[in-house]
């Protein structure tokens, strides 16, 4: 499982300031919460659970990257 | 360097992580009117496996809960290398802070993480967020503060401290399930960088997920959040054949041929479904197990720095510590019961807040000397000025594939171990120094990284060492318990030529189980081939 989606953002911050793991930030044009370190997701749901209006959409998969022969 | 900033921040008592351990010890260090300031590299009170936490175990002596039932009860789960003196701690503060939890409203809620949050500004406790401390400062023989750097800006943030409480937690190998990726061992690494033993590190927890929830562990899962925290009973004493807290089952299995092991899909918690719970309807029947989602961590209260007194204090003055980054021995070799580890990590906390607190108030601020702080800094900012080198991300895929399989840290044999040993020696001398970031968000990855790879080396050097097989330390070489040798803790150190040193020191002889009574009878648990093993070497 990790994050998949943010619609409907009002701007609040409110995930911002949950997400012990740096995965959401604010767009600095927008002023809305963007998906920035989706690898970084470790489905706490605190972004969710926190989201005035319901915003934040976790999706089944987690998100795995592909292991590589170098790096 | 020059674009980095420098941050000085000076205060009585700084906490470390800003989980249930740490949010204990800043309001208590606090209530005794001291300055007291906390960092955390998210947020605290939402922060550590706090977030993960859904019950609370405590002493209620008016249902008949009696000290020596749980000493005995715990004894004997953890295999008898359980720190009795924090196990008392237990019995006589778990009401308290449970109470205390109560008055702060974080008790029947969804956003506990709020109350706590809510207590830390009431206290006017000082917090510096996002930020990730990576090394204790010292001077003059005794801790001086910490320093770190903020994942926002370029800032490098010094902090000096009278007492610091380390409460940054255990940690995992980022694992797919049972999500515990912000925890790196990094109070583990602080301390082991500054000269100071570290323990339990051999123990391993498996906190078992399945495939279509990764996430889900202990049936809580991503709707954990539901039922809040809820109040748990006293440890029981395991019956033969029946184990309470966490089993290597799957991993024996497993290793028979028998994969892949299935289990049940989530149920809500102990408390039953969650209104609104939906995954039994999406995922019927019996799921794909992927095994120890939190592979890499500890047994609860295992792993961590070792104290040096009854009340979380160190062998560094003026460093205490609480919770999973105290190597507190509560629940031995293996987890005793549902609600030890919260339990267990706030009353660490609240206890070692006011050891901080009175330490810090029979000290003088030191000052941290420019010629300590500018090396540091050039350290931890280092990754960013290089372009080339090894990524943070693959640098963890490689560790995870020599520290994630089963016939590592849960089913072990010396070839293995010392195999996995080479790979682990390899990415600590090769990559871990070439490590490179592109931003800041990286460069919190990379030191994390680092403190993963340092852990992963304790772990196995742990292992190789205890040559027996006890709690939650199987192995297949070995597999029966070794009292002459093994009642014992092993600590891992920093030698003086840098090399990780490892010794074992014995457990108090009046914590020791009695001669008079059988082995079986001793040890409840049995692991595989053990008792053909002790008939084989003439034991039993």
């Amino acid at each position: 499982m990790t994050i998949e989606k943010i619609e409907g953002c009002n701007g609040c911050k409110a995930c911002f300031d949950v997400c012990p793991m740096d995965v959401i930030r604010m767009n600095e044009e927008s002023g809305l919460a963007e998906i920035r370190y989706p690898q970084d997701c470790q489905v706490c749901n605190l972004c969710v659970v926190f989201c005035p209006v319901d915003a934040i959409t976790l999706n089944k998969e987690k998100y795995r990257p592909l292991m590589t022969a170098w790096g | 360097m020059g674009n980095i900033k420098m941050t000085k921040i000076s205060t009585d008592v700084l906490v470390i992580g800003g989980g249930i351990a740490g949010v204990f010890a800043a309001v208590n260090a606090a209530r005794q009117g001291l300055r007291v300031v906390m960092v955390d590299k998210g947020k605290v009170g939402l922060s550590g496996m706090t977030i993960w936490a859904d019950t609370f175990c405590i002493f209620d002596e008016a249902a008949g809960h009696r000290p020596e039932d749980w000493h005995e009860a715990v004894s004997v789960n953890g295999d008898y290398i359980n720190n009795r003196d924090y196990l008392d701690m237990m019995i006589t503060d778990s009401a308290a802070r449970w109470q205390d939890l109560l008055e702060w409203g974080a008790i029947g809620t969804d956003k506990f993480g709020k109350a706590l949050r809510k207590q830390i500004r009431a206290c006017k406790i000082e917090t510096v967020e996002r930020t990730m401390l990576t090394d204790l400062l010292i001077e003059e023989g005794q801790v001086a503060g910490a320093i770190g750097f903020s994942i926002d800006q370029p800032d490098c943030i010094a902090l000096a401290a009278k007492a610091v409480v380390m409460c940054a937690g255990a940690g995992g190998y980022r694992p797919h399930g049972f999500p515990i990726s912000n925890m790196t061992f990094d109070g583990d690494g602080m301390a082991y960088r500054a000269g100071l033993p570290i323990s339990g590190k051999e123990f391993s927890d498996p906190h078992n997920t399945n495939a279509a929830y990764p996430g889900y562990s202990w049936g809580i899962g991503d709707i954990k959040w539901g039922p809040g925290i809820v109040k748990t009973g006293p440890p029981q004493r395991p019956k033969p054949g029946h184990l309470r807290g966490l089993s290597l089952d799957p991993y024996y299995q497993a290793h028979e041929g028998k994969a892949p092991i299935v289990m049940n899909p989530p149920m809500g918690g102990p408390q039953g479904p969650y209104p609104g719970f939906k995954y039994k309807a999406d995922h019927p029947g019996p799921q794909v197990m992927l095994g120890g989602g939190a592979t890499g961590m500890s047994v609860h209260k295992a792993e961590g720095i070792v104290p040096a007194d009854e009340n979380c204090g160190t062998a560094l003055p003026g460093l205490f510590a609480a919770g999973d980054a105290l190597s507190s021995m509560l629940c031995g070799g293996r987890y005793s019961g549902i609600g030890f580890s919260f339990a267990g990590s706030a009353v660490q906390g609240f206890r070692a807040g006011k050891a901080a607190a009175d330490y810090a108030s029979q000290t003088l601020l030191i000052d941290i000397t420019e010629s300590k702080i500018t090396p540091l800094k050039e350290k931890i900012f280092e990754p960013l000025q290089r372009s080339q080198g090894f990524t943070s991300a693959w640098t963890t895929q490689m560790l995870q594939a020599a520290m994630f399989p089963y016939y590592i840290l849960y089913i072990k044999k010396e070839d293995r171990l010392l195999g996995a040993l080479a790979n682990i020696t390899f990415l600590s001398e090769h990559c871990a120094p070439r490590l490179f970031a592109k931003d800041l968000h990286e460069l919190r990855s990379v030191h994390e990284t680092r403190n993963m790879i340092l852990n992963a080396e304790m772990k196995l050097r742990a292992s190789i060492f205890r040559k027996e097989s006890r709690g939650m330390h199987y192995r297949e070489d070995y597999p029966a318990r070794d009292d002459d040798q093994f009642l014992a803790w092993v600590h891992v150190h920093k030698g003086e030529d840098g090399a990780m040193q490892v010794k074992k020191v014995p457990v108090p002889e009046n914590w020791r189980p009695s001669a008079d009574v059988s082995y079986e009878e001793r040890y409840v648990h049995r692991f595989p081939g053990e008792m053909e093993y002790l008939k084989k070497i003439g034991q039993i």
